[in-house]
């Protein structure tokens, strides 16, 4: 099996990015993800679960995510899925966050981003 | 409340694909129901509730749509891939409400398309109707039309087919070595009908028994003819067409074996033929035997070998070559030849047969036809380009917005989509609008181009542009059309922007230079417009010219307020017996008329033909031998003839009470014919001898010429003046075409005529009456058709072609607006600036006039058969299109680029 061009996932849809973000380095169920997301945001960014599984469900299947076979933690609830970036997943989210940080560059030159020109 | 929307919640997820209901619908359901736990107060829950009832199941059709994704390791699906039916209706409605921000571009684009798109239809169905669209017989292709030849050793190229008289008829119909399993004779009368309703002159074919058998068509009532109806003492018996039938009589049941009134005789109804058949005339409403129209309408037509009415018509046998038929229809010809061979020795007779598939539609119409076809398509084609480059415009103003679409990883085949989708919104709005153009087109055109104006064959008149109404075809024909156009404009933007690439356009609006892509493209495209505007503006021209040129033809009589009308003598009239008495009586009666001021009677008039054409045998002491005898053609008229038409005698006298029947036959010759007979100017007073007997009393002796007056235009103009010769219709009858100068308005005097004639024949009816303008104007009437839509189609091809160099001239002048301020604030002149930038439309008009006189000068030659008197590189039509083309797009430049001298240079370079 080869490994996949991060690049070949680009653009990633904002639940996907979303999703990258709330797990972080960290091993977490759903529920987890969406108070992480929420959390890490302020409150800005949210994730129902609708969106969440089936946007998880999507990584699961390209390689994105791994599934832990069981509870990463002795004190975690074992009736829970969970969760972590897989190596692809991480270069996917380092090669989306470049992709972004271009276009915000050219935002910036077209004076689009607030509090600056 | 928390059962209740758990249960909402797990109905929802059906609508999830099954392998994430399966997979992930526990866990869904239960971060949903931890969630509401967490919720306190009804308001929040229900909020709760409602959204992520919302998000599962607009998530769960998302995920229906997009399929499982393929496992890690394959190429993941990019955004922009697949072309799902619901991302085209998607874009679909971008299109539409993108297109209605700017109404003004889509009105524009509709209704060019749709005049493009119409014009085309509406040309292409008349194509088919005329060409395609077989004739409405069974097996039409085994039809033939046999025909009696009539070659002149005078003047070959006079030489054709020609009808045959009933007598020589009789030799073709048994003629055993022909393969044909059956065949007939027909022609067309005008009979009257009354005691059904208002008295009405209705076209009858006269037509021999098998004629329903060559055609294929039997009766859906009653019989055809038999046999024994066409002899002689037979009983009077008619066939009626089915609109007749259904129409004038009602669909009566007992219509068959009543009588009807034709020519004021009773003619018992034996068969009625099926919905829509008009025979070959295409015109028949009854159908009659030729002794039956020798009991109605005159005796001779079935006794006189010499009256040639009829066509001739067969059905070839299966496995029969038309080769075959023709090679056995020269014996036939010669045959019945035999039967009453011609007096003229300048004259050979034989037979052919010619493919009814391929006579139905003479050579002058199909190639208009073509012309037309072709130049509608041209048409489309400037209508095209004219609007690839609004979009391509349009494209470019939005180049941004794709540009990111495309750094957001939109493919380059999702962008593009989006233009063809939006080109394809527009051509089938454009498409839609055509069919009511087409339809107006199509009426127009069957108006103006009447069907028996297509066929050169005498009395085949099966096909029409009647085909050309809209119907299911059409509107298929307008919808191909669109999406064909629509995916041709989609393409130009696409092709446009394939080598930008979108990190280019991102920069571009900040580092402020000039627009670069699709500006070759666009350039290009004004050219080929412009290009393709000069084939047709020189096509028109060529056409215009040959139709002055054919109008500049000197017509040699005074025109204006000239009626003409044929009359005829009807069997059952005191008169059958003596025409030319009748003839005489009305002459003298309608010149009493005041509102007459003269009234002549001759075979034909002017521009209609000749009574016949014959070798000259001798002339003064001068004779020719046969092969050589210079041909003359012949007129039968009465004394006011020369006066009513304004010909002036040059030379001796015209017809007076000199010239009676038995009295020493004298002729008038038309002054080409003096010249050409007599070039030592000593016509008058001489003999002269014709091919015929020119008089029936005379038996083929000489004749005096006794005067000489102006030439008469009597042909089509194409053919020029010809040598004519002059009989009074006293010493040989003529064919009752009367020709009146009015002192007013000439239809306004058709009312006194009508009563003035009923006086003295109540059952004379008036035929072909029509002013010798529009007789005149009949004969060009293909042409200036032809030509004129050609000039229609120019004029819009040049007001696109304008408006393309323009629109790309005022582009230009908009993206460097910039520049232009800083040559200016550099100094420059306003003058200079504006030169520079019309030297630079003008660049591209030039190459597309140099590349279109080329073109034109290679398409000219389609036009070649349709010309009279001007070349097909006529030197005027081409620097004249080119010039006007050349004019108007100068024009087209300066006026945008006038705008450069209103830049202010301060704001200019502040404007990016």
């Amino acid at each position: 099996m080869t490994t996949p061009d991060p690049e070949s996932f680009l653009p990633l849809t904002p639940p996907e990015f979303h999703v990258l973000l709330a797990l972080g380095d960290e091993a977490l169920h759903g529920y987890a993800m969406m108070q992480s997301l929420a959390e890490k945001t302020g409150g800005r960014e949210a994730l129902l679960p609708g969106t969440l599984y089936t946007t998880v469900a999507r990584m699961v299947k390209r390689g994105l995510l791994d599934e832990l076979d069981e509870a990463p933690r002795p004190d975690a609830d074992r009736r829970r899925r969970y969760y972590r970036v897989s190596p692809l997943g991480r270069a996917v989210a380092r090669a989306e966050s470049a992709r972004l940080r271009r276009l915000l560059t050219v935002a910036e030159r077209e004076s689009l981003v607030p509090g600056e020109g | 409340m928390k059962r209740v929307a758990a249960a909402l919640y797990r109905g929802a997820l059906r609508l999830q694909p099954r392998w994430i209901r399966e997979g992930w619908g526990e866990e869904m359901l239960r971060d949903f129901v931890a969630g509401l736990d967490d919720r306190s107060g009804r308001v929040e829950s229900l909020a709760w509730t409602g959204r992520n009832l919302v998000d599962v199941m607009r998530n769960g059709l998302r995920e229906r749509r997009r399929g499982t994704p393929p496992p890690p390791g394959l190429p993941a699906p990019t955004g922009g891939g697949g072309m799902g039916h619901r991302d085209v209706w998607m874009d679909a409605r971008v299109a539409v409400r993108s297109l209605r921000r700017t109404p003004g571009f889509t009105l524009a684009a509709v209704a060019i398309l749709a005049l493009g798109i119409g014009a085309n239809t509406a040309l292409f169905s008349a194509l088919r109707g005329a060409l395609l669209t077989p004739p409405p017989f069974p097996d039409p292709e085994r039809i033939v039309l046999l025909d009696l030849t009539d070659s002149s050793t005078v003047e070959p190229e006079r030489s054709g087919p020609m009808p045959w008289s009933y007598p020589k008829y009789r030799v073709l119909a048994e003629a055993d070595e022909l393969p044909l399993t059956a065949r007939a004779a027909f022609a067309v009368r005008n009979l009257t009908l009354t005691g059904a309703g208002d008295a009405a002159v209705l076209p009858v074919e006269v037509a021999t028994p098998e004629y329903l058998d060559v055609l294929g068509v039997t009766p859906v009532q009653g019989r055809g003819f038999a046999p024994d109806d066409d002899r002689e003492g037979a009983a009077l018996v008619a066939l009626v067409s089915h609109g007749e039938w259904s129409g004038r009589f009602g669909g009566a049941d007992d219509l068959v074996g009543r009588d009807v009134t034709l020519e004021g005789r009773p003619v018992t109804v034996v068969g009625i033929l099926p919905d829509g058949f008009t025979g070959l005339s295409g015109q028949g409403r009854y159908w009659i035997t030729p002794h039956a129209a020798a009991q109605l309408i005159r005796p001779f037509m079935v006794t006189a070998a010499q009256a040639h009415w009829m066509q001739g018509v067969g059905r070839m046998g299966t496995g029969v070559g038309l080769e075959t038929v023709r090679d056995a229809m020269a014996g036939v010809g010669r045959a019945a030849e035999a039967v009453a061979p011609s007096d003229d020795p300048t004259t050979i007779r034989s037979g052919t047969a010619r493919s009814l598939m391929d006579v139905r539609v003479g050579e002058r119409a199909r190639r208009s036809l073509l012309v037309l076809v072709l130049a509608s398509g041209l048409l489309l084609l400037v209508a095209c380009a004219n609007l690839g480059g609004l979009l391509l415009a349009r494209s470019t103003a939005r180049r941004r917005e794709s540009a990111v679409r495309a750094a957001l990883g939109a493919g380059r085949w999702r962008v593009a989509r989006g233009h063809l989708v939006e080109s394809l919104v527009l051509a089938l709005a454009g498409g839609a609008a055509s069919v009511g153009v087409a339809w107006a087109a199509s009426t127009w055109l069957t108006r103006v181009w009447p069907s028996r104006s297509l066929s050169d064959a005498w009395n085949v008149d099966v096909v029409g542009l009647g085909a050309a109404a809209p119907g299911l075809w059409t509107v298929a024909f307008a919808a191909g059309l669109s999406v064909v156009v629509g995916l041709l404009l989609g393409l130009i933007p696409v092709v446009a922007s394939a080598r930008a690439r979108p990190a280019d356009h991102l920069r571009e609006g900040t580092v402020g230079r000039r627009a670069t892509s699709g500006r070759g493209v666009r350039g290009a495209l004004v050219a080929g417009e412009i290009a393709v505007a000069l084939v047709l503006i020189v096509g028109a021209g060529l056409l215009l010219r040959s139709l002055q040129a054919l109008n500049d033809v000197d017509r040699g009589y005074t025109p204006g307020r000239l009626l003409t009308f044929q009359l005829r003598t009807p069997a059952s009239s005191v008169w059958a017996d003596d025409p030319a008495a009748f003839h005489e009586q009305v002459e003298t009666r309608l010149a009493a008329l005041p509102e007459v001021q003269a009234v002549g009677m001759g075979c034909v008039a002017p521009v209609s033909g000749h009574c016949m054409i014959t070798g000259v045998r001798q002339a003064g002491e001068r004779t020719w031998s046969e092969g050589d005898r210079p041909g003359i053609g012949v007129h039968y008229v009465t004394d006011a003839w020369f006066e009513t038409l304004g010909v002036e005698t040059l030379r001796g006298r015209t017809f007076d009470s000199r010239d009676q029947r038995g009295s020493a036959p004298a002729v008038v010759l038309s002054e080409a014919a003096a010249r050409e007979l007599f070039p030592d100017g000593d016509a008058v007073g001489n003999r002269i001898a014709m091919g015929v007997t020119l008089t029936s009393e005379s038996s083929g002796a000489t004749a005096e010429v006794v005067g000489v007056v102006g030439d008469v235009l009597y042909d089509r103009p194409e053919n020029g003046l010809m040598a004519e010769a002059y009989i009074s219709h006293r010493q040989e009858d003529s064919y009752g075409t009367f020709v009146i100068r009015t002192r007013g308005e000439p239809l306004a005097v058709v009312p006194a005529l009508r009563a003035a004639i009923r006086e003295i024949e109540p059952d004379a009816p008036l035929m072909s009456l029509r002013t010798v303008a529009a007789a005149e104007a009949s004969v060009t009437a293909d042409t200036r058709m032809v030509g004129l839509l050609l000039l229609a189609f120019a004029g819009l091809a040049l007001l696109l072609a304008c408006t393309g160099v323009w629109a790309a001239v005022a582009f230009t002048v908009s993206r460097r607006t910039r520049e232009f301020g800083l040559r200016l604030a550099l100094g420059a002149r306003p003058g200079q600036v504006v030169g520079s930038v019309v030297r630079g439309g003008l660049l591209t008009a030039l190459l597309g006039i140099g590349v279109g006189i080329g073109a034109a000068w290679y398409g000219a030659r389609i036009l070649d058969a349709l010309l009279f008197e001007v070349g097909v590189g006529d030197p005027v039509a081409f620097a004249g299109g080119a010039g006007v083309l050349l004019a108007v797009a100068l024009a087209a430049a300066w006026l945008p680029a006038r705008r450069v001298t209103r830049v202010d240079p301060v704001s200019s370079l502040r404007s990016e």
